[in-house]
């Protein structure tokens, strides 16, 4: 079936199975920091931004997204390269596989979240596994990303 | 699983003629189960566009359709606190934006958290066909005629709470627990590894040995059953702790 999708503002024309998941198809469309992982809603790796919503996107129905606004790493740019700075600088970004749907988690907790308390940031964010960090870095980086996020400053 | 088509009905009348007429068919509703089966089917019916996501805050009772995600129930402040707390350790934020208390309930998993809670709330189901019928008799139930879950019915209760343990924060349960208060009070313990069952007529004075000294355990992968049934002591006796404070 032809379905017609929002990725970062971009519109796209896209044929997809009936039973195709959004990963597949927003890496078919060049959206390569959308990562499969565990591929069974484990993980966490996956997750992209549907209308302001973290959505495993291996286990999102590709034609479940027309008519919604998908945002992936690439749509974030200023914010994206801020939170990725607050990871390097605490030491956090070490393969950086679960980096991008970090940074896209981070973004949809603070759409929902004004200024979320350390238990709210464990509980938003536990479903997403990094291998390599041991998340007490990812903690601090996200504080200072919340301090620094609505000023010019690194 | 892997589906051919996808029927996308737009009435529940539409949706229950192409399950019955079709065999291979299957009802989808966050998918995120259905994913991990090995099956292949010919159609998927979306239940997507049934309006089945809301939840209805009514003088004496909650009504949730069957599409409401689990998200939606962790956030909805009016709700019983052992059905919001039921959710939460349910995988991550991102699973339970996708996945349905309808999925969860008809899945009828025996590590269920959710189902430990709606049988300790005393929760009622009611299906397209078969119309209402009690948790209770629907788990009991081995019939198999294919109906479509609406929503689910809870009464209000005076005070509830929900308790459970995973060997991490999001893993399956090895035991949950789930108690409600109105006129009567109601216990349920699930993930036994087997689905949950009611303590009949639980009376405060005894102690949560001789409460759980008919409900079954069994090991699993994840625990033995002299542990589960220790565990769960345990937990129920801490629990009890706090119902005995409630007015
Ligand atoms: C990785 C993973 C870990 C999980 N961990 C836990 C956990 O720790 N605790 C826990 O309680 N749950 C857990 N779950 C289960 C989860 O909470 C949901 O119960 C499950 O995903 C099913 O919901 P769904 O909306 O995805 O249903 P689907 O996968 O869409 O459907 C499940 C089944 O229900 C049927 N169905 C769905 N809706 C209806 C309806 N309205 N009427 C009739 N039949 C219907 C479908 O045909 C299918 O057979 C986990 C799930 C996953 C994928
Ligand atoms: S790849 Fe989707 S949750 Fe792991
Ligand atoms: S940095 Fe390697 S998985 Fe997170």
């Amino acid at each position: 079936m032809e379905i017609t999708l929002n990725v970062n503002h971009n519109i796209h024309k896209v044929l997809v199975e009936s039973d195709e998941m959004l990963l597949d198809t927003l890496r078919k469309l060049g959206y390569k920091s959308v990562k499969k992982g565990c591929d069974t809603t484990t993980c966490g790796i996956c997750s992209v931004s549907i209308d302001d919503e973290l959505i495993p996107s291996c286990s999102y129905l590709s034609y479940r997204a027309e008519g919604k606004k998908i945002l992936t790493v690439e749509g974030l740019k200023e914010d994206a390269r801020k939170i990725g700075e607050a990871l390097t600088a605490e030491g956090v970004e070490q393969c950086g596989y679960c980096s991008p749907s970090l940074v896209v988690a981070i973004h949809t907790m603070l759409k929902q979240y004004e200024d979320p308390s350390d238990e709210e940031i464990k509980h938003y964010l536990v479903g997403n596994l990094c291998r390599c960090s041991g998340y007490e870095g990812h903690n601090r980086a996200i504080k200072h990303y919340m301090e620094v996020r609505h000023d010019g400053s690194k | 699983m892997r589906f051919e088509q996808i029927i996308m009905p737009t009435s529940l009348d539409e949706a229950y003629n192409a399950l019955v007429n079709d065999k291979k068919s299957i009802l989808l509703a966050g998918g995120a189960f259905i994913k991990l089966q090995k099956r292949n089917v010919n159609s998927a019916i979306d239940l997507s566009k049934l309006d089945l996501s809301y939840i209805k805050v009514e003088p004496t009772t909650f009504e949730i359709g069957a599409m409401t995600s689990l998200r939606q129930i962790e956030v909805e402040e009016e709700l019983p606190s052992a059905l919001k707390d039921s959710v939460k350790h349910i995988v991550g934020v991102a699973l339970r934006n996708i996945a349905t208390i309808g999925g969860s309930v008809c899945g009828k998993y025996s590590f269920s958290n959710l189902i430990t809670a709606l049988l300790a709330l005393e929760a009622d189901l009611v299906f397209f066909k078969k119309g209402k019928i009690s948790l209770v008799d629907f788990l009991k139930s081995e019939d198999t005629d294919p109906d479509i879950l609406v929503k689910i019915i809870i009464p209000r209760v005076i005070q509830s709470l929900y308790t459970s343990k995973q060997l991490t924060y999001t893993d399956f349960p090895i035991i949950n627990m789930a108690i409600s208060k109105n006129d009567h009070l109601r216990i349920s313990v699930g993930a036994r590894p087997m689905i949950a069952t009611l303590i009949e007529d639980p009376n405060l004075h005894l102690s949560s040995k001789e409460l759980l000294k008919d409900i079954d355990f069994e090991s699993d992968l994840k625990a033995g059953e002299e542990y589960r049934r220790a565990l769960a002591e345990s937990m129920l006796e801490d629990a009890l702790k706090e119902v005995r404070t409630w007015k």
